[in-house]
């Protein structure tokens, strides 16, 4: 059994809104944040866009200007009182920042490579190490908070940002540091969504978790940031978490399920947790026919329908390398606050799962929560979360 | 952190297959490619370079590890380069994707297929950290047997890279087989005290290498390998230095 940690404070921004706030009152009325794909591709889909404009770096970081940085900064500037707060206490050093991303900064380099085909150079501008490469996100975010602890990128696609928090616990209780910034963030761009529809795996409306006629994914954006501490105030704490690999196909989950289900046990196993002492499975439910099966068998070979499952990409779409960490702190608001949203798009819900999908929002004491995240590559993770009393 | 003990190692990179040839200096005069024994060649066709250069370097170092229990660490600073490269060649033509492009396009490539080639459902991670990539994937895999205990194979890679206006490189691939405990056997080196250590003096890397980010990898596998004990700096940027020690072989036990 490993250690707890309470996440002390934590930032969110999606589709759903551009403050936490703003996030967790559209979650709890049932809102969805997807809309009409205002990118230029040759398909209709759904997208979770942040809205509103996103400010530029202070000029400092202009160099590091992207999307992907200021969905990030948006958040690190509203957790920014908590991280001062955090690094006054334990010293710059010792706090780590461990960051979830799929995609990067990729964005910029399609429009730098469809510059270079219309021009012959890349644009004067672009430089793929401060804004495509994973480390640009970690420059940005040690420059704005001064932090010097151990710092690295997870990337391992839709599981990054769930497996940062693995990471995060691990760095704690290997004494590297006394607090972690941790967390995820990715940008809607070009590759993700062609890529998604090559697979045949993207829908045309917005997408629909375990409901029986779900078509696919809808893709989104965002950022979700945490602080993670060796000790401190807070509601919810991480208990422990549970990685493991299909060893199975790169783009299709294990039909049994059997990694999912691996994953949270293990979860279950290093936080001294049973089965029945969990309240509520935060899913990764993207909305594909046979992530959605393969999730679903998992969670009723071990659950049953008793445990209400909810997946919350209804609202902010698929946040890839964000999703992990976003849906980890919507577990941590079911158990702050006590109620679990909408499983929003799920109705009908497919009877064959034989799982408890939570299609109206429910008022409910939640003292365990796990949260799931499964990747390409077979790469997947578990979260348990639990009240910090 | 607890010490970890090293199993073995390897390395690959155009014209040195091993390391041995890399300690030597012994290039070869027509560079080959990654064989990637351990990858099946029905599934190795459908992966990229930087995935077969991984698989290779993995199967060095194993040293008798159970390949579908270790645990792996991928380290890659710039992952899969020329995928992308191929993706948005074809964004910039018909914009039609090809799906094994995609997929092959993730940071966690070479590990997936590798889990697929070694059926392998254990731990996996993939990190990225610039010029730090090499002390985080050591950070990582320290944690992870600190954690779970075991063996654990971290795999050092980096493509040279694609038309995105980078200094050339060339391609390095390095992987490291540490385990939780001292084996009965005996082991090549142990490993301690990875710290931070700013202003260290820096290796001498071969100047096609040195704009590899894992380049810093090169040293702590040279060492291994020519039994060296003492402080093995992590990085090749003095501002954001890494330190780890190594005591070689009798020593060690």
């Amino acid at each position: 059994m490993t250690s707890r940690y309470p996440v002390t404070a934590y930032a969110l921004c999606n589709a759903l809104g551009a403050t936490t706030a703003e996030v967790i009152a559209s979650l709890r009325a049932g809102r969805s944040g997807l809309r009409p794909c205002q990118l230029d591709v040759p398909f209709t889909a759904k997208t979770g866009a942040v809205p509103g404009p996103l400010e530029a770096p202070p000029s400092s970081l202009a160099l590091w200007d992207t999307r992907l940085a200021r969905i990030a900064l948006r958040s690190l500037d509203e957790l920014a009182p908590r991280i001062d707060a955090a690094r006054s206490r334990w010293g710059r050093d010792r706090i780590a920042v461990i960051l979830g991303t799929s995609t990067a900064g990729i964005e910029e380099t399609e429009r730098a490579w469809g510059a270079r085909k219309r021009t012959g150079s890349l644009p004067p501008a672009y430089d793929w190490d401060r804004q495509h490469a994973c480390h640009a996100l970690l420059e940005v975010v040690r420059a704005r908070t001064g932090l010097r602890g151990p710092g690295f990128i997870v990337s391992t696609a839709c599981s990054s940002s769930g497996k940062a928090f693995a990471a995060a616990h691990r760095l704690l209780d290997a004494g590297a540091c006394d607090a972690v910034l941790v967390g995820g963030v990715d940008s809607l761009c070009q590759t993700t969504l062609r890529g998604f529809h090559s697979l045949e795996l993207l829908s045309e409306g917005p997408c629909r978790p375990f409901a029986a006629d779900r078509k696919g994914i809808s893709i989104g954006e965002g950022c979700a940031l945490a602080l993670l501490e060796r000790s401190g105030e807070a509601a919810a704490a991480l208990l422990g978490e549970g990685e493991t690999s299909d060893a199975h196909h790169m783009t299709a989950p294990h039909p049994e399920g059997t990694g999912a289900r691996a994953a949270m046990e293990q979860a279950l196993a290093r936080a001294g947790l049973r089965a029945e002492q969990v309240d509520h499975i935060d899913a990764h439910g993207t909305g594909t026919v046979l992530n959605d099966a393969a999730e679903g068998r998992a969670i009723r070979e071990l659950w049953g329908d008793r445990v209400p499952v909810v997946s919350t990409k209804g609202y902010t779409g698929h946040l890839l390398g964000a999703a992990g960490a976003t849906e980890a702190l919507f577990s941590v608001v079911a158990i702050e606050q006590g109620w679990i949203p909408a499983s929003l798009g799920a109705e009908p819900v497919d009877a064959r799962l034989g799982i408890w999908v939570a299609t109206s929002l429910l008022q409910r004491r939640c003292r365990v929560v796990l949260s799931n995240s499964f990747a390409f590559g077979g790469s997947n993770v578990s979260l348990a979360f639990g009240a910090a009393a | 952190m607890k010490p970890a003990w090293v199993l073995g190692a390897g390395l690959w990179a155009p014209g040195f297959e091993g390391l041995g040839p890399w300690v030597e200096g012994r290039r070869a005069a027509t560079p080959g490619e990654p064989s990637a024994a351990i990858v099946p060649p029905r599934l190795a066709r459908r992966t990229s370079f930087l995935t077969r250069m991984a698989a290779e370097v993995l199967g060095q170092a194993a040293a008798g590890a159970d390949l579908s229990q270790v645990m792996t660490v991928y380290a890659s600073a710039y992952g899969e380069v020329q995928t992308l490269a191929a993706l948005l060649e074809m964004l910039c033509s018909d914009g039609i994707f090809s799906p094994a492009r995609f997929h092959n396009s993730v940071h966690n490539t070479a590990g997936g297929h590798i889990s697929i080639a070694t059926a392998n459902r254990a731990f996996s991670t993939t990190l990225a950290a610039g010029a730090e990539t090499v002390p985080m994937g050591l950070f990582e895999a320290l944690a992870l047997l600190d954690d779970r205990g075991g063996h654990a194979i971290v795999v050092f890679a980096d493509e040279a890279p694609a038309q995105f206006g980078l200094p050339p490189f060339e391609s390095l691939a390095v992987a490291v087989h540490l385990a939780a405990q001292a084996p009965p056997a005996g082991a090549l080196a142990r490993l301690s005290g990875l710290r931070r250590a700013d202003g260290l003096r820096v290796p001498e890397v071969r100047a096609d290498f040195v704009h590899n980010p894992v380049a810093p990898s090169l040293a702590l596998v040279e060492a291994i390998r020519l039994g060296r004990s003492g402080p093995v700096p992590l990085t090749l940027d003095p501002r954001v230095g890494w330190v780890v020690d190594l005591q070689a072989a009798e020593a060690s036990r």
